[in-house]
């Protein structure tokens, strides 16, 4: 690939470091990245990764931006308020990088579209917000053998890993399965402060960037946890798991499965 | 032997905000048994009722998963950092209002509190018109965007027309 003047003058702080390089450069340019979310997490991360010029950013989200995210979505603005995430998002990755194709989807991610969403993309970021949606990205990239950037948030609390589905683990190997509706925290409990989705979406984004240029030590195989409050970073050894569900010896998790209807069923019954 | 706790946000209400405690014990068994003892409803969060630890809760020994060690008979000494470390999936309450227009058939049925009941939201009145033969409520269900959409859906079954409140007039 040839870069074009702007695009040297652009991409200069990255191309003078050698572990990227021109050729480094070029495989972000040519990379393809599908970023499941366009909220808390993933503003922060898609920016970075916009300006790093990711060739192709996919964008997921059937939400609307509503006047409390922005507390912390930092790319919708005031004036984006009604309108759909992934054209917001859009519009603020244009003003940084044009070289950026931004796919946008509007779609709720199922069992029905996962497979189809994530095929053509090399690096898969999970920057969602519900426990459901996180065990079908997980199990849809365990079975289509993609690398799964893993990040969570929740009030004060943040977490990051990669998944390597040629190595392990998987997220069902950290936790086998999502917690019953009744025992996550009720939203009196809720509530997040907004830097927080700032840092640990910046971490997923500096991942999938290791990730595509293949330098570095990533986070595959540790859990790293961030405590906002005490300001602490820590790593617990994350290892594959051999009664894990997915991916262990015996599996019993062989399809995509919706867990929303599930929880809908005892919650109607 | 004096062994330090760290405390997860979702669970220090019960530990008076403190993000590091001390409990003693010589497993993890006994250092959660230790914690109860001081934190009162700490225990029914981290394990089932057969004491082993819930399949969204993990708990470390220093840096190693105690599933990979010994489980709950993980031996702990002195100095060691057990860290309790919840499945966490994000997700900020939302408060969004509705008018909700009851259909005859369903004025009578205790809609708003099956709501609250079956679904993890606060729900709010703030006005209602209500007789035998109509009912207007408008509301505002607080909680996680997905619980509010489900909400929603719920009132929908039950013929209730949901029409979200898109000027603030309730206020």
């Amino acid at each position: 690939m040839e870069f074009t003047e702007e695009q040297i003058k652009r991409y200069a702080r990255h191309i003078i470091l050698p572990e990227v390089g021109g050729e480094g450069q070029t495989k972000l340019l040519s990379s393809k990245v599908l970023l499941i979310g366009a909220g808390g997490l993933g503003a922060p991360c898609g920016y970075y990764l916009g300006a790093a010029g990711i060739g192709t950013l996919g964008i997921v989200d059937f939400d609307t931006v509503d006047l409390s995210n922005l507390q912390r979505q930092i790319w919708h603005g005031t004036a984006d308020v009604g309108r759909y995430k992934v054209d917001s998002a859009k519009d603020s990755i244009a003003r940084i990088n044009p070289d950026v194709n931004v796919v946008t989807y509007k779609d709720k991610i199922s069992s029905e579209n996962i497979k189809d969403l994530i095929k053509d993309y090399d690096v898969i970021i999970d920057a969602t917000d519900n426990f459901p949606t996180r065990y079908l990205i997980n199990d849809a990239c365990y079975f289509m053998k993609k690398p799964l950037v893993y990040g969570s948030i929740f009030r004060f609390d943040g977490q990051a890993t990669v998944f390597l589905p040629e190595e392990g683990p998987c997220y069902r190997c950290l936790f086998p399965a999502p917690p019953p509706p009744g025992l996550v925290p009720s939203c009196q409990e809720a509530g997040v402060l907004g830097v927080l989705p700032g840092v640990i979406g910046a971490i997923q984004a500096n991942e999938a960037i290791k990730i595509i240029l293949g330098v570095g030590t990533t986070l595959n195989g540790r859990l790293l946890i961030y405590d906002a409050l005490d300001m602490k970073f820590s790593e617990m050894k994350l290892k594959a798991d051999r009664t894990c569900p997915l991916c262990g010896e015996s599996p019993s998790v062989f399809d995509l499965i919706d867990y929303e209807d599930f929880c809908e069923f005892r919650r109607e019954d | 032997m004096p062994v330090k706790v760290r405390i997860p946000t979702p669970l220090r209400s019960l530990t008076d905000g403190t993000a590091e405690v001390e409990a003693n014990g010589s497993t993890i068994i006994e250092i959660i048994n230790d914690l109860e003892k001081n934190f009162a409803g700490i225990k029914e969060r981290i394990c089932e009722q057969n004491d082993q630890v819930r399949r969204f809760v993990n708990v470390y020994l220093n840096d190693e998963d105690i599933r990979f060690i010994d489980s709950i008979n993980s031996k702990v000494k002195d100095g060691d950092t057990v860290s309790i470390i919840p499945a966490i999936a994000g997700g900020a309450a939302e408060k969004k209002k509705f008018y909700l227009n009851y259909p005859q058939e369903a004025i009578k049925e205790p809609l708003i509190y099956l709501v609250g009941k079956n679904y993890n939201v606060i729900t709010n009145i703030r006005s209602a018109s209500i007789s035998n033969d109509i009912g207007i409520i408008a509301i505002e269900i607080e909680g996680e965007p997905r619980e509010i959409e489900k909400a929603v859906k719920f009132l929908e079954s039950k013929g209730v027309t949901v029409e979200p409140i898109v000027l603030d007039v309730v206020e």
